[in-house]
C-alpha cells in the first residue's frame, strides 16, 4: 500500500506540473498495478487491469469524454464514443491511492461547503485541478443523491461545457417513462450536436444489445456468487462492482469483465491472498454491506471480511439487476430502468431489494455505513435499521467517511463492529 | 441592493444545507460587495465564535468600529488581548513606541485575569489615570471591565503585524479556541480572513490535547516532534478520533517523537488550507504563541513552501494591535 501511494503521489505531482499528462500518468500506473495487486485473485486481477485501462483511454485527448454521475446512462453516451468517466469513482480512486487530501484541500479553497460528502467535494477539486483535462459534456441524473444537481452542475459551469441534467420521477408510470424518455431525446439531440454524429438509431441498439447481453451476465454471476464460498474478491472489491457495471453499461468490455468474474467462480483455483484459505468456512458470520464502502484501505475488513469468522457477502448496489432493454423502443426501456432503481422511489423499493439479497445470501446481520455529509445515508438510516430488524436481521450502523479517512476513526468502528458480532452469540 | 445601498451580504446557512453555499461563492464573486458565510444548526452552540466572524466582518465594512466609551486622559494606550489561555497586555505612548508587556494565564476567570495583568502594569509604574484608552480584543474581549472599545482579534492580529512588519501580508495564528488566516492589505486593513470550522481540529487546543494523551507538556511536545527523522502519519482531524489513533500507534510501537511530528503536520496543513481559502500570499507572519514552536513553524513552512516571518514574541501581536487602535481613537 505504501508503494503504491508513493507511485501514486509521485505521478500527480508530475502531472499537476505538466511533466505528464492524466493518460500518460494512468498508463505507468497501470503497469505498476500489476506489482501493487499481486496478492489479489486472477479474475480480480483481470478486473482492475480493465478497470485501469478504460480510464487511461477515456482520458486520452484523442477521445471525447464525459464527466458524469454514478448512475447516469452511459449507454447512450457510448453510442457516440463519448467515454463517461464517472466522478464518484475517480474520487473514490484518489482516496484508495491516498490523494484525497489534495482535491479535499483545494475544494476547501473554492468554499465548497465542508459539512457536503466529500465524494463531491472531491470532484469538485478534480473538476478546479484540470487533471481530468475538459470534457465534452457533463451529466448527471437525480437518481441516489441530492448533491449530483449542485456539484455536477457547478463542474459543467467551471469546465464550460453544456451540462446534462435526467431528473427521475418516483413512479413508473406510463406518464413518468414519457417524461425520462423526453429527456433522453434531447440528451441524445445534444451529444449528436456535440459530436457532429448523426442517425445514430442503429449505433444506440447495438449499445442495448451489449447491454442485454451485460445484464445477462451480471445476472449470472449473482446466482453464482449467492453460493460461492472461494475466497476471490475481498467485500470492497465486489461492492464497487456497481461501478463499472454502470459506467460501462453498452460496452462489450463489462460484458467480457463480469463473465470473467463468472469463470473464476466457477473454475478459479487461486485465492485472494488476504484471505488465508481458498475457501470461506461454513460457520462464518454472514454479513451484507448497505450503501457505500470506505474507498480506502482500512483495517475493518479483517474484523468482519477474513473469510475465517465473518465475511460481508453481498452489498446493496453491486447486486442491482436489471430486466432486458426492448430493443424495439431503446429510450423507454432506459427510462423505466433508471426509474426502477431500488435507489429510487419510496423507501419500501430498497428495502425491498436489500431483503430479497440478504435472503439469496442467506445473510444474517448487515452493516450500513452512514458517509460523512452523505443525506441519503443519514436521513434513512434509522427507518431502514428498523424495518430489516423487522424482517429478521441484525443491523448495526456506522458513521465514517467513505473518501476521507481523516474523518473516521478506525478504534471507533472497531468496537462498534466487534460488538456487533459478539451479539450474535446472544441471541 | 443598489437601491438599498447594500454594504455586505452576510449568508447564514444551515449546517448540512449544501445548497446555500454555493449561493454564497456565487455572491461572493460576483455581488460586488464583501460576503460572509456563516452557519448553524437551528440554534447557536459556538456563539464566541459566532460573533468574532460577525463583528471580524464589520469591522471590515465599517473602520473605526467597535463600541466606543468615554476616554481617560492618560498618555498612554492599552491594547488587552483575553485569550483562552493567556491575557496579554500591549502598553505604547503617542509614538507607537511600547512600554510595557505583560502576559498572565487567563485561567477560569477573564475578569481577574484582566485585573491581575493591569495590576501588573500599574507595579511598571503605569496607572489607570495614566491610559488615555484601553481596547480589548481576543476570546474574553466581552469581558473585559474598562475597555474603551472592542475590537476583534482578526482586526488586532492584522493591526499589529502590519506595524511589526510595515507591509502587507498574510497572518497565520494557532489560537487556542480558533484557528486563522488572515490576509492584510496595502492600507494595513484586512481584506478577508478565514476560521477553523467549530471543532477543534488544527487549533492549539488539539497539539494540547495530543500532548496530554503522551504525557508530555507543551514545550517538550514540540521538542520531540523536533528531534524525529520521520513522520508518523496522524490521519485524523477531529480530536477524539485523533486521539484513539495516537493511542493504537503507541500500541503498535511507533515512536513517540514521530507520532509527535506528525500531529505537527497534521495541524501544519490544516491550518495552510485556511490561507489557501483566503488566497494567501508570502509573505507569511505568523502570531500568537504557537508561533514559538518551532517544529508548527518548519511544517507551515514545508506546507506553505515559503519563509514564515516569526517576530521575538509572537503572543503579543494582538495586544499590540489592539494598542494601536487604542490610540488611533
Ligand atoms: S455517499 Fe451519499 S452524498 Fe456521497 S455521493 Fe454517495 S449517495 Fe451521494
Amino acid at each position: 500500500m505504501r508503494a503504491k501511494k508513493y507511485v501514486a503521489k509521485k505521478l500527480y505531482r508530475s502531472v499537476s506540473k505538466g511533466g505528464l499528462t492524466f493518460h500518460g500518468a494512468s498508463r505507468l500506473f497501470r503497469m505498476c498495478d500489476a506489482y501493487f495487486s499481486r496478492k489479489k485473485s486472477p479474475a480480480a486481477r483481470c478486473g482492475n487491469r480493465a478497470l485501469l485501462k478504460y480510464i487511461s483511454e477515456a482520458t486520452s485527448s484523442e477521445v471525447k469524454g464525459a464527466w458524469t454521475s454514478i448512475l447516469f446512462p452511459a449507454e447512450i453516451l457510448h453510442t457516440f464514443d463519448i467515454h463517461p468517466i464517472t466522478l464518484e469513482v475517480m474520487s473514490g480512486m484518489f482516496s484508495s491511492i491516498g490523494l484525497s487530501p489534495m482535491f479535499l484541500g483545494m475544494a476547501e479553497e473554492m468554499d465548497v461547503p465542508p459539512a457536503m460528502c466529500s465524494f463531491h467535494r472531491m470532484l469538485m477539486g478534480i473538476s478546479k485541478s484540470g487533471i481530468l483535462g475538459t470534457p465534452a459534456v457533463v451529466g448527471s441524473t437525480s437518481l441516489l443523491c441530492d448533491g449530483n444537481l449542485k456539484t455536477f452542475a457547478e463542474a459543467a459551469k467551471e469546465q464550460r461545457v453544456p451540462f446534462i441534467f435526467i431528473d427521475i420521477p418516483y413512479e413508473e408510470s406510463a406518464d413518468g417513462i414519457d417524461y425520462v424518455k423526453g429527456q433522453l431525446k434531447d440528451a441524445m439531440k445534444a451529444l449528436s450536436e456535440a459530436t457532429g454524429v448523426k442517425g445514430y438509431t442503429e449505433r444506440l441498439r447495438r449499445m442495448l444489445e451489449n447491454a442485454n447481453r451485460a445484464f445477462a451476465a451480471l445476472r449470472r454471476f449473482y446466482d453464482l456468487y449467492c453460493v460461492n464460498r472461494k475466497n476471490l474478491f475481498r467485500a470492497h472489491e465486489v461492492a464497487n462492482f456497481a461501478f463499472p457495471n454502470h459506467f460501462l453499461l453498452g460496452r462489450k468490455e463489462l460484458v467480457r469483465m463480469v463473465e470473467r468474474r463468472c469463470r473464476g467462480v466457477r473454475s478459479d483455483t487461486k485465492r485472494d491472498r488476504f484471505f488465508s484459505e481458498m475457501y470461506t468456512g461454513e460457520k462464518v458470520r454472514r454479513l451484507m454491506w448497505l450503501h457505500i464502502v470506505p474507498q480506502y484501505d482500512t483495517p475493518i475488513w479483517k474484523i468482519i471480511d477474513n473469510g475465517g469468522t465473518s465475511r460481508v457477502v453481498c452489498d446493496e448496489y453491486s447486486t442491482v439487476l436489471y430486466d432486458d432493454y426492448d430493443l424495439s423502443d431503446p429510450l423507454g426501456s432506459i427510462a423505466a430502468r433508471l426509474i426502477k432503481h431500488p435507489s429510487n422511489g419510496p423507501l419500501e423499493r430498497r428495502i425491498e431489494h436489500i431483503v430479497k439479497v440478504a435472503r439469496d445470501f442467506n445473510v444474517e446481520g448487515m452493516i450500513h455505513y452512514s458517509s460523512w455529509g452523505c443525506h441519503q445515508a443519514s436521513g434513512n438510516v434509522s427507518i431502514l435499521g428498523r424495518e430489516l430488524e423487522a424482517a429478521g436481521f441484525k443491523f448495526l450502523n456506522i458513521n465514517g467517511d467513505a473518501a476521507d479517512q481523516r474523518n473516521s476513526s478506525f478504534e471507533q468502528h472497531r468496537t462498534r463492529l466487534e460488538a456487533f458480532l459478539e451479539s450474535y452469540g446472544q441471541k | 441592493m443598489e437601491n438599498e445601498g447594500i454594504a455586505g451580504i452576510v449568508v447564514n446557512a444551515i449546517k448540512f444545507c449544501d445548497f446555500h453555499h454555493f449561493d454564497y461563492r456565487y455572491l461572493k464573486e460576483h455581488a460586488g460587495v464583501p460576503a460572509l458565510m456563516i452557519e448553524h444548526e437551528l440554534e447557536v452552540n459556538s456563539e464566541g465564535q459566532l460573533m468574532t466572524r460577525l463583528e471580524a466582518f464589520f469591522e471590515g465594512l465599517k473602520k473605526n468600529a467597535g463600541i466606543k466609551a468615554k476616554a481617560g486622559s492618560g498618555k498612554y494606550f492599552v491594547g488587552l488581548d483575553s485569550g483562552s489561555h493567556a491575557t496579554k497586555l500591549v502598553c505604547i505612548d503617542g509614538n507607537k513606541n511600547i512600554v510595557a508587556r505583560h502576559i498572565v494565564p487567563t485561567g477560569t476567570s477573564v475578569k481577574r485575569s484582566v485585573g491581575e495583568v493591569l495590576k501588573e502594569l500599574e507595579g511598571a509604574g503605569i496607572a489607570r489615570k495614566d491610559v488615555k484608552r484601553i481596547v480589548a480584543t481576543g476570546y474574553g474581549r466581552n469581558n473585559v471591565e474598562g475597555a474603551d472599545e472592542i475590537i476583534t482579534e482578526i482586526s488586532c492580529h492584522a493591526a499589529g503585524a502590519y506595524h511589526l512588519l510595515g507591509k502587507p501580508a498574510t497572518v497565520i495564528d494557532i489560537g487556542g479556541q480558533d484557528s486563522k488566516a488572515i490576509k492584510i492589505g496595502e492600507d494595513g486593513t484586512v481584506r478577508s480572513f478565514a476560521m477553523n470550522d467549530k471543532c477543534a481540529a488544527g487549533t492549539g487546543r488539539f497539539l494540547e490535547v495530543m500532548a496530554a494523551k503522551m504525557d508530555v507538556g507543551l514545550d517538550e511536545f514540540a521538542k520531540l516532534a523536533m528531534r524525529a527523522r520521520n513522520t508518523v502519519p496522524v490521519s485524523s482531524m477531529c480530536s477524539v478520533f485523533a486521539e484513539s489513533e495516537v493511542i493504537s500507534l503507541v500500541a503498535a510501537g511507533a515512536s513517540k517523537d514521530e507520532i509527535a511530528k506528525g500531529i505537527h503536520s497534521a495541524i501544519a496543513e490544516r491550518t495552510v488550507s485556511l490561507a489557501r481559502r483566503i488566497n494567501g500570499a508570502p509573505p507569511y507572519y505568523m502570531a500568537g504563541g504557537v508561533a514559538k514552536n518551532k517544529c508548527l513553524v518548519s511544517e507551515l513552512k514545508r506546507c506553505l513552501n515559503s519563509d514564515i516571518e516569526v517576530v521575538e514574541e509572537p503572543q503579543f501581536t494582538g495586544a499590540l494591535g489592539a494598542a494601536l487602535f487604542a490610540l488611533k481613537g
